[in-house]
């Protein structure tokens, strides 16, 4: 095995970025406004610099400021953060970029708890900085994950039986046409998970001013984002993997696996875009709902191909 | 030509029988609009209260007048008998400190709830003539009827995503439910009435647009109804269908925005931006007529300032053609969003008892199905005139709220495309110009975006009014705001605060107009 894997997290980093720029100018585009540009003519220099590289601009910035630590805060406040980062750098390792990931036996599994630990390492840093928008976020994060992770753990264990293993290299493919349920329910998990919008229910601005990350600021919050930006590039390379893949090798490979990143992000673009917020008891109530069932029908059908048939 | 509103009905009582024919006409029927004090002089200090009554068309507008000494103001408390005194009484407690006997809740409103401290703690009893504020940390917390409650308590505000003005919104939070909500005011209050005593006439027309940026054209042509009203004067039919035409198309650039914001505080942004889109073309016309997209300047005693002449008036018609295709369409691209409307269906219902308790107005009371109206109740401008009719739903819930802001914002373009064709042929007088302003009270009641907006101004002879009391419509419904977010859960308490679309600076009473240079420190060039 090589050790090309590696550098994933920087393709996870720098992908990341272009695929939030993507997300903002779809964003923006459906909302009738302009958006960051990708090419500034000369003549708007001074009215707006906004660019294709905004979203690392706004890291940076994050970088450079203050961190203000609240005084009732605990360690963890500091430490929940850079655990958050690990989790989101150990899971690049094991989302195939194009084929190239740490192929292990049990990678999904892993991958399922180290998607999880990041979402918790949130929810404690949040909740240990003693704000009370914080605990509400943090509870109706907690929520979400309890409703979400069967889903998506029965959406990912369909293809798991199909392919009789549970290395995600060996269960790559365009899975979408074998397994349309698995697909529709992974693809909304996704949803949750990145808090796409009829599921940012923790970070809802006009309830809980920002939810979990409400007293993080400076150099913290600028971690935070790097690891929003790397869950960005990680689930919607693994959804590319696992259900738009086509085997190919060399620079193939990386069409073929950039064309189904694309595909997925302005997917999520536009649900992102033409959906209100859920309320958290209509949104635990309808991911219990259509998902679950759904991801029932998923290992239903791909036993029924793999035993039956 | 349509008539001039009713004017105002005095009773004059003693202070002891205010309880008893309060009571005497409330079970007549009549509705509280507000209780405001003023200090008279000689005769002590007077207290009105302003009532009317919706029933009637036109609705008959009565006040019941009294007198308490000035060295001891002491009245008893209506607050027990309708709460739609309440926060009136507040505002006389803290303003002019009369002492309201047997008040509920007679904690301080808008001024800062240790405000007794500030002045007492520290400085020896003669000093108050030095009128410093001790600014030192007070020996005990002020008091506060939420904070003492074993539960966790949510603030919202002084600075809020979802509240864009600034106000305090104290909620106690047992586990996303909320139990108990209060709310603070007067972050912006500069004390406009006050400074409308000192400036002439024509200057305070320009004050009062000041108020609320949503509905400074009701704001002024109120003002200026009241001021009309004292010196007796027939406005011409051009300035009276210019002004149906300005308060219409405020309406509609009001309503558009609120149901945006609604999109908004659901989480629904591309909603609020498409709303913004759409409201430009109606910014655009009232810039043609006025020069001026938000503070219109154009409203004055007696008619209106500048020409509207055929050429602005094929303008805007063609606009309007636009806003009759954009609009319907906008509106149904959000009624066929499930998630936007799951969000608003049965959360917030406001019973008709409830809201006729709190004496709401405006929006709010047509969609819990009271039908009350000042354009329908007691005609101005030119409603009487042009074809139109309230609009009412009876889900009472928020969606029935924004369905009914939607319904007006139709109704408005219908309105507006009239007033158009009338405009246009209309003899080209514009102003009756007002001469000599006699002793008197002016009192005018006009229906902005928001519900009912009621000036009361006096005149003295001189060029400054004598008095001017005026009540905003958010001053009823955020009363009722605070009820319906009692016993919500804390998701659906943007979406209430969205539906009763609140203007705390209209409540405030607010005019900032800061034109120094702002200072950032800290900051590096």
């Amino acid at each position: 095995m090589t050790l090309l894997f590696l550098i994933n997290p920087l393709i996870a980093f720098c992908i990341g970025i272009l695929l939030s720029f993507l997300l903002r100018k779809l964003n923006a585009r459906i909302q009738s406004r302009r958006g960051p540009v990708v090419r500034i003519p000369p003549a708007w220099r001074d009215i707006n610099r906004t660019k294709i590289l905004q979203p690392l601009y706004d890291i940076l910035k994050l970088f450079s400021k203050n961190t203000f630590i609240p005084e009732k805060a605990s360690p963890l406040f500091i430490i929940a953060p850079v655990m958050a980062l690990l989790c989101a750098i150990l899971a690049s390792f094991f989302v195939p970029v194009a084929g190239i990931s740490f192929d292990y036996t049990f990678g999904l599994v892993v991958l399922f708890y180290l998607l999880m630990g990041e979402i918790l390492c949130v929810i404690v840093g949040g909740i240990t900085s003693g704000s009370l928008f914080a605990v509400i976020g943090g509870v109706r994060e907690i929520e979400l994950l309890l409703t979400n992770e069967i889903p998506f753990i029965l959406g990912t264990f369909a293809l798991a039986i199909s392919y009789n293993t549970l290395s995600i290299n060996e269960m790559m493919g365009f899975n979408l046409i074998s397994n349309p349920f698995a697909a529709v329910v992974v693809f909304l998990s996704i949803l949750v998970k990145l808090h796409i919008k009829p599921f940012d229910i923790s970070d809802a601005e006009s309830e809980i001013v920002s939810g979990l990350t409400t007293e993080y600021s400076g150099k913290l919050l600028g971690i935070l984002e790097v690891t929003k930006v790397m869950m960005i590039f990680v689930l919607v390379a693994l959804f590319a993997d696992l259900f738009l893949w086509v085997p190919s090798s060399g620079l193939m490979a990386w069409l073929v696996f950039f064309s189904g990143v694309g595909f997925t992000s302005v997917l999520i673009a536009l649900v992102h875009s033409l959906f209100g917020r859920f309320k958290i008891d209509q949104a635990t109530w309808w991911l219990l709902r259509v998902p679950l069932v759904l991801s029932v029908f998923a290992v239903v059908w791909a036993s029924m191909w793999r035993y039956v048939l | 030509m349509s008539k001039r509103q009713a004017a105002l009905d005095v009773t004059e009582i003693k202070a002891d029988e205010v309880g008893t024919e309060v009571s005497k006409l409330l079970n007549q029927g009549a509705r509280m609009m507000y209780a405001s004090g003023v200090d008279a002089g000689v005769p002590g200090i007077r207290i009105d209260y302003y009532f009317t009554f919706d029933e009637e068309i036109p609705s008959r507008n009565l006040v019941l007048r009294t007198y308490v000494n000035r060295k001891r103001p002491i009245i008893e408390s209506v607050t027990p008998i309708t709460t739609q005194a309440d926060w009136a009484e507040r505002e006389m407690i803290e303003f002019l400190g009369v002492q309201v006997k047997n008040h509920p809740d007679p904690r301080h409103l808008w001024l800062p709830l240790n405000w007794e401290d500030m002045y007492s703690s520290t400085h020896p009893k003669g000093d108050t003539e030095s009128e410093r504020i001790n600014t030192s940390p007070t020996a005990h917390p002020p008091h506060d009827n939420i904070f003492s409650k074993h539960l966790s308590v949510v603030p919202y505000g002084p600075y809020h995503p979802a509240l864009i003005e600034s106000n305090y919104l104290k909620m106690s939070v047992e586990d996303e439910v909320v139990r108990d909500a209060d709310l603070k005011l007067g972050f912006n209050h500069r004390s406009v009435i006050k400074l409308m005593e000192r400036r002439d006439y024509y200057k305070d027309l320009f004050l009062a647009e000041r108020i609320c940026g949503f509905c400074n054209v009701s704001h002024s042509m109120t003002f200026a109804q009241a001021v009309e009203q004292i010196a007796d004067i027939t406005v011409p039919k051009k300035a009276l269908y210019t002004r149906t035409l300005l308060g219409e198309m405020e309406r509609m650039k009001s309503h558009i925005l609120a149901i945006g914001l609604m999109g908004d505080l659901t989480g629904f942004r591309t909603m609020l931006m498409h709303a913004i889109r759409i409201r430009e073309e109606i910014l655009d016309s009232l810039e043609i007529m006025s020069g001026q997209r938000i503070s219109h300047g154009i409203i004055t005693h007696g008619g209106i300032r500048n020409d509207v002449t055929p050429v602005h008036i094929d303008v805007i018609k063609s606009k309007l053609k636009n806003l009759k295709k954009s609009v319907p369409e906008y509106f149904d691209q959000l009624l066929a969003n499930d998630v936007f409307t799951g969000r608003l269906h049965k959360t917030g219902v406001l019973t008709v008892d409830v809201a006729k308790k709190f004496g709401a107005v405006g929006p709010i009371a047509r969609g819990s199905g009271i039908r009350v109206d000042i354009r329908k109740n007691s005609p101005y401008a030119a409603y009487e005139d042009v074809d139109w009719d309230v609009i009412t739903e009876n889900d009472r819930d928020c969606f029935a709220r924004v369905k009914v802001r939607m319904r007006e914002v139709l109704m408005s373009l219908h309105i507006c495309e009239q007033c158009c064709d009338v405009i246009r042929s209309a003899p080209s007088e514009l102003i009756t110009p007002v001469n000599e302003l006699p002793c008197g009270e002016g009192f005018s009641r006009t229906e902005p975006p928001r519900g009912e907006l009621l000036y009361h101004v006096a005149s003295n002879g001189t060029n400054t009014p004598e008095f001017v009391r005026l009540r905003v419509p958010t001053y009823p419904n955020v009363r009722v705001m605070i009820d319906l977010i009692k016993g919500s859960e804390i998701g659906d308490v943007p979406v209430i605060i969205g539906s009763v679309d609140p203007c705390f600076s209209c409540a405030d009473r607010v005019t900032v107009v800061n034109q120094g240079k702002v200072t950032v420190s800290g900051g590096r060039r």
